[in-house]
């Protein structure tokens, strides 16, 4: 009985927390439809700026600097508002300029401020944990009731999450500014009609937003006595999770999904086999079931044809632009045809040219890297380039591949039948195709619940799918060996002669890639393709033209999947060692972030977006500011892409894309 | 109280959709525009009330420019536009949406007096004041849209497509009603595919075709006009 | 970029011509290599600070047998793919004459065979995977294997602290799994029991849904292998739902920021680790004080490892500049091969045939914010 109390307690605790940041989450998405993931940051900024202004002197950028030692009751609302500002300041400046671009915009934009405000913070205040300064809600004896016991800390965090709740619910209920926010939640549109000043509604719900994730991040802080560049992550990740389960836009929901997220997570550590190891898949798996079973979510009410009754703001193609976007393509491959294969040509040239230059075997491996995030990053263009999906667990793709060929190596055929490894080379070009297959079948396991979801939610959804298969490669020991790995995967060889050396490295994955990109280009060019740019440009129109949409979101999945299953065999072979660090969200960021850059739905772009990014990579190591900051070479991605999307949309090689739609 | 447009275009990313067209509104008349579907008459009334950027032309208010400004700015000026599919706000009653219609207002007597106003206009919202919008019917809900855009004030009334989806003797009293509403002193713009009904009530009318004016005239006439009646109202 | 390569080339070209007839001093170039952005940044940052306060410790020196230090680092961020890209950017990089630091063993892993291939040295001071033993013989490590930690560890629980009813808590990585293996393996076969083992992954910071179930086990001794980021949260959690056990561990506890970040419900803590920083030895009190001076907080294990790791280098290198009047990759492999007992803040570093560190642990304990050396220690 105590047990059960102290576990009651603890998930209620944690689900208040998350309510608070998923009220974040859903304010904002009610309105643009957009996932503001810098939320996850902003709950950080609120931690590190309590403790600092509670602190009598903190290390900034590695200086002391005197505070003002604020007690916890001031130092908390001033962080708040700050945080505020911040977040008011981040949608004026990086969201605002893209009300009007393609959806992947702003959700490409919101996960580059993440990345660029987590190394700031690192920047800023260093990478040690910054311990929480002791106050009185610290000091004070928990309360006893039998074997549990609750804090005082536990129970502010209680009481102030549904005193905040109640407060918000009256403010939309009965305000004006209020109820303008639920009207542009309802439809923006028709609310900028009666008046409504719906840019003032959404800095509105950005301000209020921001602070809920501070104050969040203050009490997350305050519990686990602590502020780090990275304590916001996961717990936005989460919130943002329990924002779905509660019906995504709905404020009641977001509490409640909150609730439900905190129980959840602390009876499944509990009581499942091993379960702590895998709470934070816990999270993920419901979501899925969820959106298995009840896409709209706990209270969100399915309306009948929500596309039509809502009206976002922008500007509807529909049918029109299902033939621009045609029209567009095809002349894309007619007219310039000659120049496209001249491009080809030249870049062809350039590929294996640079294997004659090669001044060391490093630049070799630098070009080897180079062609692996390019295949990653071709095979996840599929998906979000041509088909328009948003994919945040295409690494998982990566890791089966990966995991396929190196258990199928190592722990069946050496350690278990006592194989010789290097009798079986050919193995490993079988291996391409398997590994490949099975990506691609796992493409189509996690895209059949998805279809019926749209945008945002199929990110979440594939977000969640690819954390699961990281958590079950890190903690399957068994099979996986987890955060061990596999080592003494044998290098590609070609009847008995060996190619492991960084050059041999480097023309095999040539090859690979050159064969990726002919295979893609097919695609791209039959039916199919069409199909995907229609799917991209317009959904709903496209399934009123006929096009089975279900079915070739499913091939998109599958196709995107089999060259991440292929890349992640050559990876495995090429660097003779696995472990679950390299399959991380962060990654697939990364692949995502080299696909803006180049040009999203091209098919150099994924190609000269992985050269650019991991030559600069490289070449940063030696600038003598990164050499002490490290963490500058991802802000200044993060940035980059910022000012890209704001300034260059299509990317560096895109053709100009039309502003068709938000939806 | 004068709308003028003058030779707007407004593209939709590289597809332009109004070619020039120009049009005038004369103080508390009814204005009609009439044309098939994709004609462009949404876009034109999308661009007066500013959810649509012109990239060319320009819109007058009273002889004052009205290009570029935000919605809300423009529903302060007196122009509210009722769209298409009524669009009212499904969960929230329908108080709350007569309300909101009165967002730009100062609270005060007024709003209130409007408010007896609109429910002596449309009885049935009084009855169903605390209900979910979403919950009404079709007619009743394109009455909550006319009575929330009655709610700002306004001085020029944009309806589009008012009847659509409506049963023959609810579209009549849609048109009544607006009739009622002109004779209180609103001027009207009424963007309709029932043509007929259109040029009954329209003391002035344009006819687009792709995105062009291609006749105008006053109503009567129209009506009466071989092509019209051949193109529009379906007679021989 | 093919002219960044005529600069690289040029420039490399130039030292090398410049460096010729001068050869005053051998400057010995140090790859570093750590997670330094990311998640688990801080332990890199550690790794870093401890070993270039021992480099600027070294170069003013007046007589060093003609042997500098220079160092320059690279960011893996924990990734084993990184691992090999800058394995193979410090084999190609011919001024680089050893590779240091690696604060994951899985990077360290990844880069073995590359490492192995060019004949580069490796003085590593945090990984402790028993994988890495002998895996190349240009591998060392100035850090008791997880293996050897656990079963001192577990020994130590049951025979000195007398613990029969031990509940595990292990993060779930090499280190923490193969620390607590051995743990768990050397407290049964001293006759312990063990309730219950549980896994958290690196980064967690809610224990108590553990911490309740582990209560309800009425253990008398809490084995934290593991980090003190996460073991500071262990200890505060468990003092907030009552739970008032003995807790021992490992040696990736050995930070101030446990003090720091525990606070007073880490008092009493029970760990080991081969640096005290309470010892009164003047070198250590030294090197405690320069750190401080120098970074603005004390030292933890991480940070000492590699100041000892910066020390231990320079023994090698003057040995090799003395035995070839240079001191170049393969010179300075087979020195580090012969020299003993280098004395350091952790205690001497000798290596033995397959790269790991002769040695032993002491047992600390935590008390009124600071460390004492444990009034029982083994043997």
């Amino acid at each position: 009985m105590d047990i059960l109390l102290q576990f009651f307690i603890n998930a209620l605790m944690l689900g208040a927390i998350y309510a608070l940041a998923a009220v974040a989450y859903t304010l904002v998405y009610g309105i643009l439809e957009m996932i503001n993931f810098a939320f996850g940051e902003l709950f950080m900024f609120g931690a590190f700026l309590v403790v600092s202004f509670m602190l009598p002197q903190v290390s900034l950028f590695g200086v002391m600097v005197p505070m003002p030692g604020l007690p916890f009751l001031l130092a908390a609302p001033l962080a708040i508002l700050f945080v505020a500002a911040m977040g008011y300041l981040i949608e004026r400046c990086a969201y605002r300029p893209l009300r009007f671009a393609p959806r992947l915009a702003p959700l490409i934009t919101a996960i580059a401020v993440s990345v660029a405000l987590q190394n700031l913070a690192q920047s800023v205040w260093g990478a040690q944990e910054l311990s929480y300064p002791s106050f009185f809600l610290l000091e004070a004896k928990p309360i006893q009731i039998g074997g549990a016991y609750i804090s005082m800390v536990e129970i502010a965090v209680i009481v102030t999450a549904a005193v905040v709740m109640t407060a918000l619910h009256f403010y939309v209920k009965k305000t004006r500014m209020g109820r303008a926010m639920r009207a542009a939640a309802q439809d923006v549109e028709a609310a900028a009609l009666m008046g409504i000043p719906v840019n003032r509604v959404i800095a509105m719900a950005f301000i209020i937003g921001s602070g809920l994730a501070a104050l969040a991040g203050i009490f997350y802080g305050a519990v686990y006595l602590f502020a780090h560049p990275h304590m916001g992550f996961m717990p936005g990740l989460k919130a943002m999770v329990a924002a779905v389960l509660g019906g995504i836009g709905n404020i009641r929901g977001a509490m409640l999904g909150g609730i439900v997220l905190g129980f959840a997570e602390t009876f499944g550590a509990a009581y499942l086999p091993n379960g702590s190891a895998y709470r934070d898949a816990i999270a993920f798996g419901i979501l899925i079931l969820l959106l298995l079973f009840r896409p709209q979510g706990l209270l969100g009410t399915r309306l009948p044809n929500r596309l039509a009754d809502r009206g976002a703001m922008a500007f509807k193609g529909s049918a029109s632009a299902i033939d621009a976007g045609l029209a567009r393509l095809s002349a894309f491959f007619a007219g310039r045809d000659l120049v496209r294969y001249a491009s080809w040509g030249v870049l062809a040239v350039v590929a294996v040219s640079v294997f004659f230059i090669f001044p060391s075997p490093y630049w070799a491996r630098v070009f080897v890297f180079v062609l692996i995030y390019a295949l990653l990053a071709s095979g996840l263009n599929i998906v979000v380039g041509f088909a328009g999906l948003l994919d945040l667990g295409f690494v998982a793709f990566w890791a089966v591949g990966s995991y396929f060929t190196s258990i199928l190596f190592v722990e069946v055929l050496a350690k278990g039948y006592g194989v010789d490894m290097s009798s079986v080379w050919w193995l490993f070009y079988v291996n391409l195709l398997l590994g490949g297959g099975l990506a691609a079948l796992f493409g189509m396991m996690l895209g059949y619940p998805t279809l019926r979801l749209r945008g945002d939610y199929l990110a979440i959804m594939t977000l969640g799918f690819g954390e699961i298969i990281r958590l079950v490669a890190t903690n399957w020991v068994d099979l996986t060996r987890g955060p061990m790995g596999i080592r003494g995967i044998p290098v590609p060889s070609l009847f008995g002669y060996k190619l492991g050396s960084p050059v041999q490295l480097y023309l095999l994955g040539l090859v690979l890639l050159a064969l990726a990109v002919f295979l893609i280009a097919l695609m791209v060019r039959s039916y199919l393709g069409r199909a995907w740019v229609a799917i991209r440009e317009d959904e709903a129109a496209a399934e009123a033209m006929g096009i089975n949409t279900a079915r070739y979101k499913l091939y998109a999945y599958s196709a995107g999947g089999f060259f991440g299953g292929v890349t992640g065999v050559f990876f495995a072979h090429s660097q003779q060692y696995i472990s679950p660090l390299s399959f991380t969200l962060f990654e697939n960021i990364l692949i995502l972030m080299l696909i803006v850059l180049g040009g999203m739905g091209t098919l150099a772009g994924p190609i000269i977006g992985a050269a650019i990014w991991v030559v600069f990579l490289e070449v940063a190591r030696d600038m003598p500011f990164i050499q002490q900051h490290h963490e500058l070479r991802f802000m200044a991605l993060g940035i980059l892409l910022v000012v890209l999307m704001i300034f260059r949309p299509q990317g560096l090689l895109g053709q100009k894309r039309q502003p068709l739609m938000m939806s | 109280m004068t709308l003028k447009v003058e030779n707007i275009k407004v593209a939709y990313g590289m597809i332009e959709a109004l070619h020039g067209i120009s049009f005038a509104v004369a103080d508390k008349s009814v204005v009609g525009l009439i044309g098939s579907n994709g004609a462009g008459k949404t876009t034109a009334l999308k661009a007066i009330s500013g959810l649509l950027p012109l990239s060319g032309g320009r819109i007058t208010l009273d002889g004052r420019d009205i290009n570029g400004l935000a919605p809300e700015a423009i529903v302060k000026l007196g122009i509210v536009h009722v769209p298409e599919g009524r669009r009212i706000f499904p969960r929230m009653t329908v108080r709350e949406n007569l309300d909101l219609g009165a967002f730009t207002r100062h609270r005060d007597a007024t709003v209130e007096r409007d408010l007896g106003w609109v429910y002596e206009l449309f009885p049935v919202l009084k009855e169903r004041e605390e209900q979910l919008a979403g919950t009404l019917s079709g007619g009743q809900q394109q009455m909550l849209a006319m009575g929330r855009a009655l709610m700002s004030k306004p001085r020029l009334l944009m309806l589009d497509e008012p009847s659509m989806g409506l049963s023959p003797i609810m579209q009549d009293k849609i048109f009544d009603l607006a009739r009622e509403i002109n004779a209180s002193g609103t001027t009207l713009l009424l963007v309709e595919q029932n043509a007929r009904a259109a040029l009954e009530l329209a003391t002035h009318a344009y006819v687009l075709d792709t995105g062009a004016i291609a006749l105008d005239g006053k109503g009567s006439d129209l009506a009466h006009d071989e092509r019209v009646r051949k193109a529009y109202l379906g007679e021989e | 970029m093919r002219k960044a390569f005529v600069y690289l080339t040029a420039a490399a070209a130039l030292t090398a011509l410049a460096a010729l007839p001068v050869k005053a001093a051998e400057e010995v170039k140090i790859g570093f290599t750590a997670a330094l952005s990311g998640d688990f940044a801080a332990y890199g940052e550690n790794m870093q600070r401890g070993l270039e306060l021992a480099i600027g410790e070294i170069n003013a020196k007046t007589d060093n047998g003609g042997v500098t230090l220079a160092i320059t680092t690279a960011d893996d961020r924990g990734l084993p793919s990184d691992g090999v890209l800058i394995a193979q950017r410090f084999c190609s990089d011919d001024t680089v004459d050893i590779v240091m630091g690696y604060s994951f063993s899985s990077v360290a892993l990844a880069a073995a065979t590359i490492i192995n291939d060019c004949q580069l040295p490796v003085l590593a001071s945090a990984v402790t995977s028993p994988d890495l033993a002998g895996v190349s013989p240009y591998f060392r490590r100035n850090v008791l294997t997880d293996a050897v930690q656990g079963e001192l560890a577990g020994t130590y629980a049951a025979k000195v602290l007398g613990a029969k009813r031990i509940a595990a808590l292990n993060q779930q990585d090499d280190y923490g799994i193969g620390g607590t293996d051995a743990f768990v393996a050397a407290a049964k076969a001293a006759g312990a029991e063990i309730l219950s083992r549980e896994a958290y992954v690196l980064g967690t910071k809610d224990f108590k849904t553990q911490l309740t179930s582990i209560k309800a086990q009425t253990p008398d001794l809490l084995w934290v292998g593991g980090f003190y980021t996460e073991a500071a949260k262990i200890a505060q959690q468990a003092r907030q739902i009552g739970l008032d056990v003995q807790i021992l561990g490992s040696d990736g506890l050995l930070s101030p920021k446990l003090i720091e970040l525990g606070g007073a419900s880490i008092d009493g803590t029970i760990l080991y680790g081969m640096f005290d920083p309470s010892v009164a030895k003047p070198e250590v009190q030294a090197f405690v004080k320069a750190y401080k001076d120098k970074y603005g907080e004390e030292p933890n294990a991480w940070a000492a490892l590699a100041y000892d790791a910066g020390y231990t280098l320079n023994e090698a290198a003057k040995l090799a500049a003395a035995k070839n009047g240079k001191v170049d990759r393969a010179g300075l492999n087979a020195a580090f091969a012969e020299i003993k007992a280098v004395p350091g803040v952790t205690g001497p570093t000798t290596f033995q045939e397959n790269g790991n560190r002769e040695g032993t642990v002491v047992y600390l304990q935590v008390k009124d914010g600071k460390f004492i050396l444990a009034p029982k220690q083994l043997n």
